[in-house]
């Protein structure tokens, strides 16, 4: 027995290889995601939790925002009910490739690197990504090359600033990555990190509600939110731009974006694109 | 601390107690019944691993040590993907919800622990005590539960209740799937407006506080079955006339 021991880490090692080459699950076996919605007559929508004014919880526990508004105005139009399931920006993706989720409407930005492992919706959101900084310490991005600053794990935003740096002759970034949007801010706040990196309309509610936090003008990124979908499952995926275009022609859209961001919301963001919209 | 703190604070609590309202229950309450329905269902394990491994044909006990080795060898946050991607993802027909993927990942995460704790306890039961349970006409199975087992579990108290303290400490990392205990529930607190972040402190002082807080009780609690234990326990009456 006392030998065997020695070879028991290294069972860990082979048992945990075989759980890597399982992944991922074998892509578009068989039925597309929308038979298998329809036949169950749940669409199982992953949605951020911590993400005002986008997908949060409020405090009388309802889930709400302009992504879970849509997701349910999506469910609706396809006459199934909408199962939401909480994901993070590190288990979004594993979950939609794993089946555990069969669309993500969680603020994701559209890159290519991101569409190996999934698939994506046409464009249904547009921002800029940039800087929160304290005030009155960086007045632009070039200040900032080479400082220490706070990214979202996961995000765009990480390599964004690492090629907008590069391109423009900046040193290597100093990059914090955190999880936690809050821990964050509170690490900029603290000093312990010069900038923190989101999308414009996060910022813009985080400036809003600090007075010592600005933005920098400019932008490190575009910012194009697709809605993630299974890898190679067309039939869902024109199901899922169809309806989204419906909604952006009838008008249904802009009235979910004003109630989260148009003039009279908390946190307002003109509508930065037009939703490519098929004949 | 500023008086928006504490309304905050105040206006968060019982979410971070009992979950949100209107909700199935959530928070600390759940965190509670997770881990206890985990160490419960591990523990039941345990009487079958943990024996197994220290006494058996040699199949038996290499395939205890296996399921030990991996479980206790396999960081909680990557068996805890492990169990609700890949063996409860739709790959198997599973389909497991957040919630069983928590307690299924608890409960063998637990179990290899309880395992080697009943090994070991079992490892130090005296021969003379087996030998007097014998010799006044115990059977082979009367024996084995009422002396060996009972004894194991008692010497090991201690090393039981710090592992159920862990394990109650370490369902934090449930926030991964948004389980919806404690940690979750404070994330979607803290999340639900960006102006919480002037709260971020305080709001996880508060709640590692409820987790000490527990923690402190189970010890509490374990120390005094202990103490309970003893008394009755004739060899420690024996040796500590």
């Amino acid at each position: 027995m006392k030998l065997r021991h020695r070879w028991f880490p290294l069972f860990n090692v082979v048992a945990l290889a075989v759980l890597a080459a399982c992944q991922p699950a074998a892509p578009g076996a068989g039925q597309s995601t929308y038979d298998k919605v329809m036949a169950a007559g749940v669409v199982r929508a992953g949605i951020r939790f911590d993400n005002p004014p986008l997908s949060y919880i409020d405090e009388s526990g309802n889930w709400v925002g302009f992504d879970v508004d849509l997701a349910n105005e999506i469910a609706r139009r396809l006459g199934v009910r909408i199962e939401q399931v909480k994901v993070d920006e590190t288990t979004r993706i594993s979950f939609l490739q794993e089946g555990k989720i069969d669309l993500a409407v969680t603020s994701m930005n559209h890159t290519r690197k991101r569409d190996d492992a999934v698939d994506f919706s046409v464009t249904y959101f547009w921002d800029n990504q940039t800087f929160l900084v304290r005030q009155g310490e960086y007045d632009s991005l070039q200040d900032l090359f080479g400082k220490k600053v706070a990214l979202n794990a996961g995000s765009s935003a990480i390599d964004a600033w690492k090629k907008y740096s590069a391109e423009r002759g900046g040193p290597a970034p100093e990059i914090v990555e955190f999880t936690d949007k809050v821990a964050a801010v509170q690490a900029l706040r603290d000093g312990a990190v010069e900038g923190y990196a989101e999308d414009g309309v996060t910022l813009l509610a985080l400036a809003a509600g600090d007075p010592n936090l600005v933005l920098l003008p400019g932008s490190i990124n575009r910012v194009q939110y697709g809605i993630g979908l299974p890898v190679n499952d067309s039939k869902w995926r024109d199901t899922i731009n169809y309806t989204l275009q419906e909604l952006w022609q009838d008008g249904t859209y802009r009235r979910i974006y004003d109630r989260w961001l148009g003039p009279d919301a908390a946190v307002t963001l003109p509508l930065g694109g037009e939703m490519e919209v098929w004949p | 601390m500023t008086r928006a703190t504490l309304d905050f604070l105040w206006s968060v609590l019982p979410s971070l107690l009992i979950g949100f309202p209107g909700g199935r229950p959530g928070g600390l309450a759940l965190t509670l019944i997770l881990s206890l329905a985990a160490i419960g269902l591990g523990f039941v394990i345990a009487l079958g691993v943990g024996p197994g491994r220290a006494a058996g044909p040699w199949p038996v006990r290499a395939a205890c040590a296996l399921y030990v080795e991996f479980f206790r060898g396999l960081p909680l946050l990557l068996l805890l993907f492990v169990v609700h991607v890949i063996l409860g993802g739709r790959r198997l027909g599973l389909d497991l919800s957040p919630r069983a993927s928590a307690l299924i990942a608890l409960t063998l995460y637990a179990s290899a622990y309880q395992a080697e704790i009943l090994r070991a306890g079992l490892a130090v039961v005296p021969d003379q005590l087996v030998e007097s349970a014998r010799l006044v006409g115990g059977r082979a199975w009367q024996i084995y539960l009422h002396v060996r087992l009972s004894y194991a579990v008692q010497v090991m108290l201690p090393a039981f209740a710090g592992q159920a303290i862990t394990l109650f400490k370490d369902s934090a990392v449930l926030v991964a799937l948004g389980v919806g205990e404690l940690m979750t529930v404070t994330r979607s607190a803290l999340g639900s407006d960006v102006r919480n972040a002037a709260y971020w402190l305080p709001t996880y002082l508060l709640v590692g506080g409820l987790y000490a807080l527990v923690a402190f009780a189970i010890s509490r609690l374990a120390g005094r079955l202990e103490r309970r234990q003893r008394s009755g326990d004739l060899l420690y009456s024996l040796t500590n006339y």
